[in-house]
């Protein structure tokens, strides 16, 4: 049996307005923490090889989910990466144009499971092609801090 | 058709306030140590249970999707359970259908939080817990319901702060023995008193801590139970509800979730007289007055009469029905839902008589774990045998 | 623990650690906004807050006066039947007060917050609200209160057109 009385009118009906304002401070992790440690010092992805299935990953994690055991070996990659797919973005993230597109992808790396996503350097806006070998602009030395931030963008190698 | 439950396996990581492991780390270090403990490896999991509190701690959306690979469950079929604090309970019952129904005959139910991502305090998130129209105007703090209810508890039985503060006592002097406990301390009542207040009549050493863990354990069925060990835990009473969701309307003195809940754990169980064949029971205490809140709630103590039993050492490891041997969330630390799994675990422990310096002096053959969703009064209750 | 537990993991960060910066710390803020509606009832009943009265529902099977007032009654999951007029007095069932805010930092002022069972309503049917104009050592379980409101231009229709309760002078 529905309720007894309805709002009728727009007047009637109230609303309450508020945010509930957030601040994190995430963790890299055990894992993130040597990936962080590699970017900052020497701009190279650290990656993650599974001793029972062989499987790399990257970025670098502590377990592999498929066999569930600890992964101990862990590798900077010394291949540039590849363009897996691109995408250009013409609004942020409230929806407002943004003065200039920004093309973003994700990269991958021949061999290895996993990927990173960034911003991708172009003379033009789609001039980028699948598969493309790219290589990261880093931030200098002394800047960086570990963060994916340390990477200003990747271009064609 | 239902069938009979047992648990063969328990993990649990470190709790303490801060931890550089991500919830996928924490998850895996638990899941990891219960398959280890059992003997079984991620092959031998049928189903995975996870719980978890509120997406809003560890800052990432869809929480139980993102940690799941720290839990073996990627191409198995998982579920994500969360009724506030009694989670941490509410999670092995989850796997107890999973199991009970015939689905599945292992299922691996694993509890994570992670606090401290949210700042300044963890304690902010709490916020969005009161109405947001009628309550959250007035500068809610999630201690408020604590306090209130602490202050209506008192005030109706004649309770004494002291009185009290003898369980924040027993429970951090009993957590020193805990491996994994972040506030494991020798206190007095007296240390109790002079803290420092925080939500009169609540003081500092009243509360438990915000902290990031981990625990897990592992659920079969009764035919692959008997083959991993001799030794299974049944779970053999389960139990959950919600009373009231005014809680402004409810009689803040006692728990009646509780009770509503223990009452389906008991009859599932066959549990007539809970004070004589109840062993050892972990309740819920991020509070040291909710331990006794919930014992009466259990049916352990009659209504206002929890106080006594404590000051007469009947709750001590070596009293006739010891509470919170592990040293509960007043000791151990509170990671909201794997709190509850913490408890879980201990009474897995006790019941196998494998919790080495926490071991209760009686002969425990039946055990019981309760947890409890604050504001939203939900009440969750398992019983164990060995 | 089972003698197949032989260590427990996780590596702790220390309050000095982070202080040191020695772990990578990311830090994200957001601040979601939310235009909550209020529904049937409350709509209703913060309309009558900025009139400077309070208002429940009654439920004719059980017979209890509910408020926070409610369009159905949760017990004989039913639909309530009649608003009912309530007076904007009431007994204080429990009370607290807090040293720290809502982010848990110290306050200078405590706050006085309290469950108040309203005159009019069923026995038991509180509200959560602050409470003013008393020493907060003289605050007693079972005292009388009586709201204190804004000025009528001064309401919007909301929990904080009533400032606080305060006691009533007997």
């Amino acid at each position: 049996m529905p309720i007894l009385e309805k709002i009728t009118q727009q007047s009637q009906a109230r609303h309450w307005t508020d945010s509930i304002p957030l601040e994190y401070h995430y963790t890299a992790g055990v894992a993130g923490e040597e990936f962080r440690r590699e970017l900052k010092e020497n701009g190279r992805f650290l990656s993650s090889k599974c001793a029972k299935c062989k499987t790399t990953y990257v970025p670098a994690r502590m377990f592999c989910p498929s066999c569930f055991i600890e992964i101990k070996e862990n590798t900077p990659l010394e291949k540039p990466g590849y363009v897996y797919s691109h995408t250009t973005v013409n609004r942020n993230r409230t929806g407002e144009p943004v003065d200039e597109p920004l093309t973003m992808a994700l990269i991958k790396f021949e061999g290895v499971k996993g990927g990173i996503v960034h911003r991708l350097q172009v003379e033009e806006a789609n001039s980028v092609s699948f598969g493309t070998k790219v290589i990261p602009i880093l931030k200098d030395r002394s800047e960086r801090t570990g963060a994916l931030t340390d990477i200003i963008a990747f271009k064609p190698q | 058709m239902r069938r009979r439950v047992a648990i063969v396996g328990a993990g649990i990581t470190l709790f303490r306030r801060r931890m550089l492991e991500t919830p996928k780390e924490l998850s895996f270090e638990a899941s990891k140590m219960a398959l280890d403990s059992a003997g079984l490896t991620l092959k031998d999991i049928q189903s995975v249970v996870s719980g978890s509190a509120p997406d809003a701690f560890d800052g990432v959306h869809m929480k139980g999707e993102y940690y799941l690979d720290g839990m073996g469950a990627i191409g198995k079929p998982h579920e994500r359970v969360y009724v506030g604090g009694g989670t941490g309970v509410f999670t092995p019952i989850g796997g107890w259908w999973n199991v009970a129904s015939g689905l599945y005959d292992t299922c691996l139910c694993v509890a994570e939080e992670k606090m401290s991502p949210l700042h300044p305090h963890p304690q902010y998130a709490f916020w969005s817990i009161f109405d947001q129209i009628l309550e959250r105007p007035l500068g809610t703090t999630l201690l408020w319901i604590f306090s209130l209810e602490m202050r209506r508890y008192m005030h109706k039985y004649g309770i004494k702060e002291e009185e009290i503060a003898e369980v924040a006592v027993k429970n951090k002097g009993n957590a020193i023995d805990h491996p994994c406990a972040q506030l494991g301390a020798k206190i007095t009542v007296d240390d109790v008193m002079r803290s420092e207040p925080i939500c009169e009549p609540v003081k500092r050493l009243d509360v438990s801590p915000p902290s990031d863990g981990a625990a897990a354990v592992i659920l079969a069925s009764e035919k692959v139970a008997k083959k991993l060990t001799d030794q299974p835990v049944w779970l053999d009473g389960v139990g959950w509800t919600l009373d009231s969701t005014h809680w402004t309307n409810r009689d803040l003195a006692y728990p009646e979730y509780v009770e509503k809940a223990a009452k389906m754990a008991y009859k599932m169980a066959g549990i007539k007289n809970p004070r004589k064949e109840i062993d050892v029971a972990e309740p819920y205490d991020p509070f040291d007055y909710k331990e006794l809140h919930h014992l009466e709630g259990l049916q352990l103590a009659g209504k206002g009469e929890a106080p006594k039993m404590t000051v007469d050492g009947v709750t001590q490891r070596d009293g006739d029905l010891p509470v919170c041997p592990s040293g509960g969330l007043l000791g151990v630390g509170n990671p909201i839902a794997a709190a509850g799994m913490m408890k879980i675990c201990e009474i897995f422990w006790q019941l196998r008589g494998e919790a080495g310096k926490r071991q209760v002096k009686k002969d425990a053959r039946t055990g019981l774990a309760q947890a409890w969703g604050d504001l939203m009064q939900v009440g969750t209750v398992t019983v164990m045998r060995s | 623990m089972s003698q197949k537990i032989t260590s427990y993991q996780g590596h702790e960060i220390t309050p000095d650690e982070v202080k040191q910066g020695k772990y990578l710390d990311i830090v994200y803020k957001f601040e979601p906004k939310y235009s909550w509606a209020a529904g049937v009832a409350i709509s209703r009943f913060l309309t009558e807050l900025k009139e400077g009265k309070i208002v429940a529902r009654k439920c004719h099977k059980c017979e209890r006066i509910l408020v926070p007032p409610r369009m159905y009654c949760e017990q004989c999951f039913r639909p309530t039947d009649e608003w009912v007029q309530i007076k904007d007095t009431g007994t204080i069932n429990t009370f607290s007060i807090s040293h720290v805010g809502t982010d848990a930092r110290r306050l200078k002022t405590p706050i006085l917050v309290a469950v108040v069972d309203i005159d009019g309503a069923s026995p038991g049917m509180g509200i959560l609200h602050n409470l003013g104009e008393v020493e907060p050592s003289k605050i007693t379980i079972g005292m009388k209160v009586q709201a204190v409101w804004k000025r009528s231009e001064e309401r919007q229709g909301a929990i904080t057109d009533i400032r606080y309760f305060k006691p009533i002078e007997s």
